[in-house]
């Protein structure tokens, strides 16, 4: 427990002084780019490791996210068939970074009622067809969304400094810190809630629904909270990805944007707390690694074949299977001092 | 509903006109049964007779075609499970039903779900109500483990346990939840004799400490010895009730299920 916070409060603090030992900001954008996507990841394992719905629709609650607090913060009026039309005045960014988390939660409540009424398959062919809609809805509502035109100048986020007073977060520097310190907090929030009483509830419906329901567990309203907080999340990476890029166009609700979530989760290891940032860092940075070193179909296809490597050899993940070897290990370690008792004791 | 003069329902569970038909079988045909708090009751029967379909409309995991089942003198007929569960009637399943990839410790901690009241600010911000929570959880996990015996399992998953160790886990579970009434599906299902004593003794443990306990079970030896009422099911139809000396010279009984059962139960 100790070690474990230790240990985590040192990479914490390793990753946040970055951008002072190696200032190189090419590095610094790959990395929060990276970053976003591993919040994403975070989120997607929320529903996917830890309840055991497989949604692949989830670069939708990022796109929402991304979508509705660029807007607010843009200010938007679109003509909705009344006698006038609807007028949004610009929002305060951080106001309209909140409203991009809620309005993605909200989205997710919806998918988490929608989830017990049709399961399985039927679930995630219900869940692209989601992303695929609001695809659909952000290229063709050209008055809200500007459509393929994209929307641009999008405000970044902004900060109050003591001595410096409000500064907009826009180095890259700025942008890699504010990515890390959303991420930390993801992190934090997930770790907490998987180990609490709702948490081990959702592992219970993942393992065992029918015993889950048997003792008391309310699967349901259980798979609908980790919905809304895992749409939540993911709609906090979409917006920080709108305030950071400063640009989106309708691509962010690209299914290959959840396919990349779902790889990134799968191979760090689902259902582990760890596995989306492990894999989040590998996929994330492994195309800006390659992309100096090899054509672009090479690079593709480095990329499937380590994922098959990596499933082939470790069917639960990286993380899981590097676990197994640290308990193999301490295992070793305390059964060796006990062949000569008296020396260890 | 008669309630007693203590107040305590005379009956704590009832089930009236039990019928149901699955895709034109008749799978229980105007079943009733009730049981009277702090008794155990066993529901006997041949294979198929439709004793777990019994449980399963009871614990709200099938619904009937016909009838009503009532738990403390409230309609459950067509509640969920986890409502009913939530009132403190808790079932145990006939084939082993455990969370595999989680340790024993976390079954029993996972099991103690209704036990807690902590929400998700609480959990998300640590606060100290949720803390202590928490550490009782704990505390009480510890104690089933001791009461099962499983301490030295605890940190093992569960699905590495050995068979008989799985169905204790399976009981560990549904007591876990603190029922007042608790159905168990076959518990000695597949153990050897000296578990089954075993389980015996840990059954009347659990009734001794106040839970009342429908039984469903094809080892005569335990059924007779532990029962105070007992019903047979046949093909669907309740061909008879009563003590077990009753049930034991009852002729239908034998000639459909106690005959072969005793001749099992001697060899
Ligand atoms: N969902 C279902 N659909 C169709 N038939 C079913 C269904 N569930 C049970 N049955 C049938 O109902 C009958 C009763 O089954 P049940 O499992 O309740 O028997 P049981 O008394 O528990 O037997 P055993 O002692 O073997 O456990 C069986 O003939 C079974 O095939
Ligand atoms: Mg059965």
């Amino acid at each position: 427990m100790i070690m474990r916070r230790a240990s985590f409060l040192i990479i914490v603090v390793a990753l946040a002084l970055l951008p002072v030992l190696w200032p190189d900001p090419y590095l610094l954008s790959v990395v929060a780019a990276a970053g976003i996507m591993i919040i994403a990841a975070i989120s997607l394992n929320l529903l996917l490791g830890f309840t055991g719905q497989l949604s692949l629709g989830h670069a939708a609650f990022f796109g929402i996210g991304a979508y509705t607090s660029a807007l607010l913060s843009l200010g938007f009026d679109v003509d909705l068939g009344f006698s006038s039309p609807l007028v949004v005045e610009p929002k305060p960014v951080w106001v309209a970074f909140a409203g991009g988390i809620v309005m993605a939660s909200l989205f997710g409540w919806l998918l988490g009622k929608v989830a017990f009424r049709v399961r399985g398959a039927y679930f995630v062919i219900v869940t692209i067809s989601f992303a695929q809609v609001m695809r659909m809805v952000a290229l063709n509502w050209v008055d809200l969304t500007e459509g393929p035109m994209a929307l641009v100048s999008i405000p970044p986020l902004s900060l109050w400094v003591p001595g410096d007073g409000v500064v907009r977060l826009v180095s890259k520097a700025a942008t890699y810190w504010l990515v890390l310190a959303a991420g930390v907090l993801a992190y934090v929030i997930v770790a907490n809630l998987v180990r609490s009483r709702i948490g081990r509830a959702a592992i219970a419906l993942r393992e065992n629904e029918v015993l889950a329901k048997s003792i008391g567990i309310p699967v349901t309203r259980c798979l609908i909270v980790f919905s809304v907080l895992s749409a939540g999340i993911a709609g906090a990476a979409g917006g920080l990805y709108a305030h950071t890029v400063r640009i989106i166009d309708p691509d962010v609700f690209l299914f290959i944007y959840t396919i990349t979530m779902v790889i990134m989760v799968v191979a760090g290891g689902k259902g582990t707390l760890a596995g989306p940032v492990v894999g989040g860092l590998i996929f994330g940075l492994l195309p800006e690694v390659l992309r100096g070193m090899v054509a672009p179909e090479v690079q593709w296809m480095i990329y499937g074949a380590l994922m098959i490597l990596i499933l082939l050899f470790m069917p639960k993940g990286i993380v899981p299977a590097f676990g197994r070897v640290l308990k193999r290990r301490k295992i070793s370690v305390r059964r060796r001092p006990s062949a000569s008792q008296g020396a260890s004791s | 509903m008669t309630v007693s003069a203590a107040g305590q329902p005379d009956t704590l569970l009832s089930l009236s006109g039990i019928s149901l038909r699955i895709a034109g079988l008749q799978i229980l045909s105007d079943v009733d049964l009730r049981v009277e708090p702090g008794r155990i009751v066993s529901l006997i029967g041949p294979n198929g007779a439709g004793k777990t379909t019994a449980f399963n409309i009871i614990s709200g995991y099938m619904r009937p075609s016909a009838g009503s089942v009532h738990f403390l003198g409230q309609d459950i007929t067509g509640k969920q499970p986890h409502e009913i569960a939530e009132l403190g009637l808790v079932r145990s399943f006939q084939r082993t039903n455990i969370f595999g990839n989680c340790t024993v410790f976390e079954n029993l901690l996972t099991a103690f779900h209704m036990q807690g009241r902590s929400g998700l600010l609480g959990a998300i911000f640590r606060l100290p109500a949720f803390q202590r929570e928490e550490q009782a959880l704990k505390a009480r996990t510890r104690e089933m483990l001791g009461f099962l015996e499983l301490e030295h399992r605890a940190d093992d998953l569960a699905a590495n346990l050995s068979y008989g160790e799985q169905r204790l886990l399976g009981v560990g579970i549904a007591l876990a939840a603190q029922p007042k009434l608790l159905l168990l599906d076959e518990p000695a299902a597949g153990l050897n004799p000296s578990e089954t004593e075993d389980f015996k003794q840990m059954v009347r443990r659990v009734a001794d400490s106040g839970i009342t306990i429908l039984l469903v079970e094809h080892d005569m030896h335990m059924v007779m010895s532990i029962s105070d009422y007992i019903m047979v099911l046949n093909q669907g139809h309740r061909i008879a009730d009563g003590g077990p000396a009753d049930i034991q010279s009852d002729p239908e009984v034998i000639r459909a299920y106690l005959g072969s059962g005793l001749q099992r139960a001697k060899a």
